[in-house]
């Protein structure tokens, strides 16, 4: 009935091996732990959480620069570890990424156009090196910068970080990708900067019909730009709720949802300093090496009973669009 | 509008702690001379939480540091007065006067101060090492010497821990561990325990939440706050963050290009700015309450600072400017004794 989405991943898990030697076990880290989710095209996704949740690990597997330990990625319907050469390269250039931090995403030695063109001849979307100066020259105007040839004779030494960003988006958009993962895209700039990226990066993936995986750590963020879309909420590798952006926002359904809504700082001295802290029993995130049984989050939550350290809550459809891993709502 | 955040205000001995006047600071770039800090007026009121935000390159770091006399190897104090209560004047400090002014008197925690811990000393030390680098030739001076070293070196301990518990951290196990084995919250909140020790007169914060996460930030502004109305600790709040402002100062100083453009108590500022910089930053602001659709960019680029805007530097970017505006640099219109606005629209007709 539904058209193949163009983007899905099935129970995906990545372990990492961290440490060990001959005498010793390494340490298995499991980052991203039975994750599911799909994404159409056009759509925008947010991923919320916190740092060292999974996120990023999440981020780069779909992309195809991490393979998984296990489950599936599929691209249009297809395994990408399945792939042959060329249909993975072809999926490699449809899936780009836009880092958290643009001062190490660009090479300083090279200039603007050194970081666009090698792309743009790469994957033949110009067929000389004077329309690739052309093509780039276009896509600085894209993301508005102008006059773009002077941008492109340029050193990243001597651009902003706002406008570092816009070229990493540029770049990202070069090879007419038909995915992009935005990875904390805008965490390193100026609260004032980032609603100009976040608009920037949003009309651009309107008017191309990017799909567009939103990673942030920021919820107000995330919801400026997914605009009433889906939220994926992460904890220690597991996806613990999702839904619509704003259905999240008025009612969230886990209680760590909940927590990380109650601590966002709001600007309005009087609704900020009314809100109440959450009533966490533990401010320490539990290792990943070394996970708690059961839910999670069951250390730390507040309403935690006794089948929370036993039983692993399922991601379930507990209302029309949302879906929640919580004993609490099952 | 006569609400005022904290209840504490009231009673506030209105008390000058530091009382900048006319500070010019320059740097030496190769590109020319960058004015960071413009011949800034500023009191900070002893017991208050100033918040100071702005863009970055604003200028607040550098105003902050200059509080305690420290400017980057390029750059110098060109011009101004800095006196601590009334009495020290801090730019003419000797080198070994200064040495005891900071931390005992004004405290800094710095931008990513978890990177300013010492990877080869155990926490404890840290405590250990601050107090004694400050404090030793005093306490001869004060013939408190029957306390013997190993005596003090507890009594620091029992002051460690009983701040480290403020900071909600154990302090047991805290003292013991090594910077690499503390997360980046535990650290950042170790630094705000240890600036503390020597319970400085003024605490300047420099970002200290813009690298941590939503929970740890959270919980950081409330010790801070907390802190605050035990103690009554005088604080400068620095962030380009307008929400972590909302949260826990008194009263707020907008900076934009070397210049505070706007200042008062946090309230006037949130519900009643007045500076259209202030109202453009306060738009710009995404949140999980109010209308996405409200949300709106501030209008054009920031201008180079080396070769700043004539007139009033915000002119450019401003949808009320008008002729004199190009021309003239505003000065401040006070509305009241601590609040006032540098633009041009509010002059006396």
């Amino acid at each position: 009935m539904n058209p193949v989405p163009l983007f899905q991943l099935n129970n995906v898990s990545k372990v990492f091996r961290v440490g060990g030697s001959f005498f010793r076990k390494a340490t298995l880290i499991r980052a991203v732990d039975n994750v599911t989710f799909t994404l159409n095209k056009g759509e925008i996704v947010a991923l919320i959480g916190e740092s060292g949740c999974g996120k990023s690990t999440l981020g780069r597997l779909a992309l195809g620069l991490l393979r998984p330990t296990s489950g599936q990625i599929l691209y249009k319907g297809e395994d990408i570890w399945r792939m042959d050469r060329k249909a993975f390269r072809e999926f490699r250039r449809n899936a780009q990424i836009v880092h958290q931090d643009p001062y190490d995403a660009l090479n300083p030695m090279r200039t603007i156009y050194g970081s666009l063109a090698p792309g743009l001849l790469r994957y033949h979307i110009v067929r000389n090196r004077r329309e690739a100066w052309e093509r780039a020259a276009e896509l600085l105007k894209h993301v508005g910068l102008e006059p773009p040839e002077d941008f492109l004779r340029r050193y990243p030494s001597r651009l902003s970080g706002g406008q570092m960003q816009r070229i990493a988006i540029a770049r990202a958009i070069s090879v007419e990708p038909s995915f992009i993962v935005a990875d904390e895209a805008v965490a390193m700039l100026d609260a004032s900067l980032r609603i100009s990226i976040l608009d920037l990066l949003r009309e651009l993936q309107q008017r191309l019909g990017l799909g567009c995986l939103f990673i942030s750590h920021d919820i107000a963020v995330a919801r400026y730009v997914c605009r009433g879309g889906r939220a994926m909420v992460m904890y220690l590798g597991n996806i613990v709720e999702e839904g619509g952006i704003e259905d999240l926002l008025r009612e969230p359904l886990h209680p760590y949802t909940e927590v990380l809504l109650s601590t966002i700082p709001i600007p309005d001295p009087k609704l900020t300093r009314s809100r109440e802290l959450p009533k966490l029993r533990s401010l320490e995130v539990p290792s990943a090496a070394n996970p708690p049984s059961g839910c999670k989050f069951h250390t730390r939550c507040p309403y935690a009973s006794d089948i929370c350290s036993k039983e692993v809550p399922a991601l379930k459809e507990v209302k029309a669009g949302r879906f929640v891993a919580c004993h609490l709502r099952s | 509008m006569q609400d005022l955040v904290s209840p504490s205000r009231e009673t506030f001995r209105r008390k000058v702690l530091i009382s900048i006047r006319g500070l010019t600071v320059e740097f030496r770039i190769p590109r020319g001379i960058l004015r960071a800090v413009d011949n800034v007026d500023l009191d900070i009121y002893e017991g208050e939480i100033l918040g100071l935000a702005g863009e970055s390159g604003c200028g607040k770091s550098v105003l902050a540091h200059s509080i305690i006399n420290q400017v980057d190897p390029n750059g110098y104090i060109k011009s101004g007065k800095i006196l601590f209560r009334e009495e020290v004047d801090v730019l003419s400090l000797k080198p070994e006067e200064l040495r005891k002014f900071r931390w005992k008197n004004v405290a800094i925690v710095f931008q990513g101060a978890m990177n300013s811990l010492n990877p080869v000393m155990r926490v404890g030390e840290h405590f250990l090492d601050t107090f004694l680098a400050h404090q030793s030739k005093e306490k001869e001076g004060k013939n408190q010497s029957s306390f013997s070293a190993k005596n003090r070196e507890s009594d620091i301990f029992s002051k460690a821990k009983e701040l480290l518990s403020r900071v909600r951290l154990d302090a047991n196990r805290v003292l013991r561990l090594f910077p690499h084995e503390a997360s980046g919250g535990m650290k950042q909140r170790t630094i705000a325990a240890l600036a503390m020790l020597l319970e400085p007169a003024l605490l300047i914060l420099d970002e200290p939440t813009s690298s941590l996460d939503v929970l740890t930030q959270k919980y950081l502004l409330k010790f801070l706050l907390d802190l605050h109305q035990k103690t009554g600790q005088t604080m400068l709040f620095i962030t380009h963050d307008l929400a972590a402002i909302a949260e826990i100062a008194d009263r707020t100083a907008i900076m934009y290009l070397g210049d505070i453009v706007e200042a008062g108590p946090t309230e006037e500022i949130f519900y009643n700015p007045r500076h259209p910089y202030t109202i453009a930053l306060l738009n710009s602001i995404p949140s999980i309450t109010g209308k996405v659709e409200d949300v709106h960019p501030l209008p054009g680029p920031v201008p180079d600072p080396v070769n700043p805007p004539p007139g009033c530097p915000y002119h450019p970017r401003c949808p009320f400017s008008f002729d004199k505006c190009k021309s003239k640099k505003p000065s401040r219109f006070y509305f009241d004794h601590d609040k006032f606005v540098a633009c041009h629209r509010f002059e006396t007709k």
